[in-house]
């Protein structure tokens, strides 16, 4: 019994010991195996502006390396890892594509789009990838982004993409095929083309038990969504053809 | 009995009216904030913080900034009039910079869908400040390449009246980057108050992940947020 006392007593004592000896060395990296960021990140601003050397390294999550800031990011440097275990090159760049939601990564290049951040943008585009979309999901990019024309042609060159509806405007869907997005499996959708059409066509489909997205558009700007799906890896089909082939 | 129930309902009324105040109302966190986020592009350089609004706009969260800006970018989430209060003050005073920056970071609360549903009495039943100039010179300070007839339109999208008032809230509101979250209900059925199209053109500027379903019933076009 009195063994058992001491035995404890002892384990008690060296837990003490052992989290006095690492207590000052917890703030500046998350638990081993753990992927987190990094404890310093709240207190980050205030350590840069202060002047003082970031110990390397600095862990963060994806989505943090997505959301901080330009120039707090290049502060860091190579100090900076993401979670798990991607390291920086020399220019800043991870070794490999960081994957996130397309939402995610829309969210911060619009961002850079509004403030003119030309450079941010061609690092969002070596930096991450989009993860795959179902096919239904990418329909709902076929919407043109509300830049203006000026903002639209420098995105599409940043982009490396041919503006295609009506030679100067393109879909979000281009920009998540330009970041590397596809869609989750090859699909082959029915689709209708003009609003006129649509209620008609969606009863059709009902009535068929046929399972079909329908697209308001028409002409070019149907041509084009259509070709923008193709590149993600989605045949989408004229509903007139759509209803003549077999399920 | 009647007597006996009348302070009751009078009781009830005075609580649901106050809830239904304090659903548009701005937290004291935030009017007492010494910077709330609706000032960031007026903050001096060396500001280390804002204080912004939780999505739901019941509540503050405190934003570290960097070099004048959210050390990790999200959205700051600010009061809807006083975000377009801060637009008109910088075009007020030709501070093209700091609308810039309003426009980069700062949102109004997000809105639930259907946007009508706000519209009829927001901002808090009161009637639109400004005229059309002020939007336009908004616009203009905004996206100055761009006709500003265009930056009220979605491409190709030339049928919808850019001078109608009713339509100026939703329309600001969508330019000033505010979402559309749908509520509990918005799978029902809607009577439709804009055009579907028009609709969910507006709303895809922002919002591009909406699916609106649109139909025909008794004659009236209804939608819902699928």
């Amino acid at each position: 019994m009195k063994r058992q006392h001491r035995t404890r007593a002892f384990v008690q004592a060296a837990a003490f010991l052992a989290a006095l000896l690492c207590a000052p060395a917890a703030p500046a990296r998350a638990a081993a195996g753990a992927c987190g960021d990094d404890l310093r990140l709240s207190r980050l601003g205030e350590l840069l502006q202060g002047g003082q050397a970031i110990e390397a390294p600095f862990t963060v999550l994806p989505d943090t390396f997505l959301r901080l800031h330009p120039a707090a990011r290049k502060a860091l440097g190579n100090a900076l890892v993401v979670c798990p275990g991607i390291p920086l090159n020399a220019q800043g760049r991870p070794m490999r594509p960081v994957i996130l939601p397309f939402a995610d990564i829309w969210e911060i290049m619009e961002m850079a789009v509004n403030a003119g951040d030309w450079e941010e943008v061609a690092f969002l585009r070596e930096s991450f990838r989009p993860q795959p979309l179902p096919a239904e999901a990418l329909f709902s990019l076929l919407e043109v982004p509300m830049w203006d024309e000026k903002n639209m042609k420098k995105l599409a060159t940043a982009l490396g993409i041919q503006p295609g509806v009506n030679g100067r405007r393109f879909f979000a869907l281009d920009v998540f095929h330009a970041l590397g997005g596809r869609a989750e499996a090859p699909a082959r959708v029915g689709w209708a083309i003009t609003e006129k059409n649509l209620s008609a066509a969606r009863a059709k489909a009902e009535a068929l038990k046929r399972q079909a997205i329908f697209v308001p558009y028409s002409g070019k700007y149907a041509e084009e969504a259509e070709q923008s799906l193709a590149r993600c890896g989605v045949t989408a089909v004229h509903v007139d053809k759509f209803f003549k082939t077999p399920s | 009995m009647h007597a006996a129930r009348l302070p009751i309902c009078l009781l009830l009324f005075a609580l649901l009216t106050a809830l239904g105040g304090n659903a548009l109302a701005v937290p004291e966190c935030y009017r007492n904030a010494a910077a709330p986020a609706h000032e960031l592009g007026f903050l001096a350089a060396g500001a280390t913080g804002v204080t912004a609004l939780t999505p739901d706009g019941q509540g503050c969260v405190e934003v570290p900034l960097y070099q004048g800006e959210p050390l990790l970018r999200q959205k700051l989430y600010a009061p809807f009039r006083q975000v377009y209060e801060a637009y008109a003050r910088a075009v007020e005073t030709g501070n093209r910079a700091a609308a810039v920056r309003t426009y980069t970071h700062v949102r109004p609360t997000p809105r639930p869908f259907p946007l009508w549903v706000w519209l009829s009495n927001e901002p808090e039943g009161a009637p639109m400040p400004w005229g059309m100039d002020m939007t336009l010179k908004i616009l203009r300070m905004l996206q100055p390449s761009e006709k500003t007839e265009d930056a009220l339109l979605v491409p190709g999208d030339h049928d919808l009246p850019v001078l109608d008032m009713q339509r100026t809230w939703p329309i600001l509101f969508l330019l000033m980057g505010g979402e559309v979250w749908p509520q509990a209900d918005a799978e029902q059925w809607t009577p439709a108050k804009l055009s579907p199209r028009n609709l969910k053109r507006h709303l895809l500027w922002r919002y591009p992940w909406a699916r609106i379903e649109d139909r025909q019933q008794n004659g009236e076009t209804e939608v819902r947020l699928k």
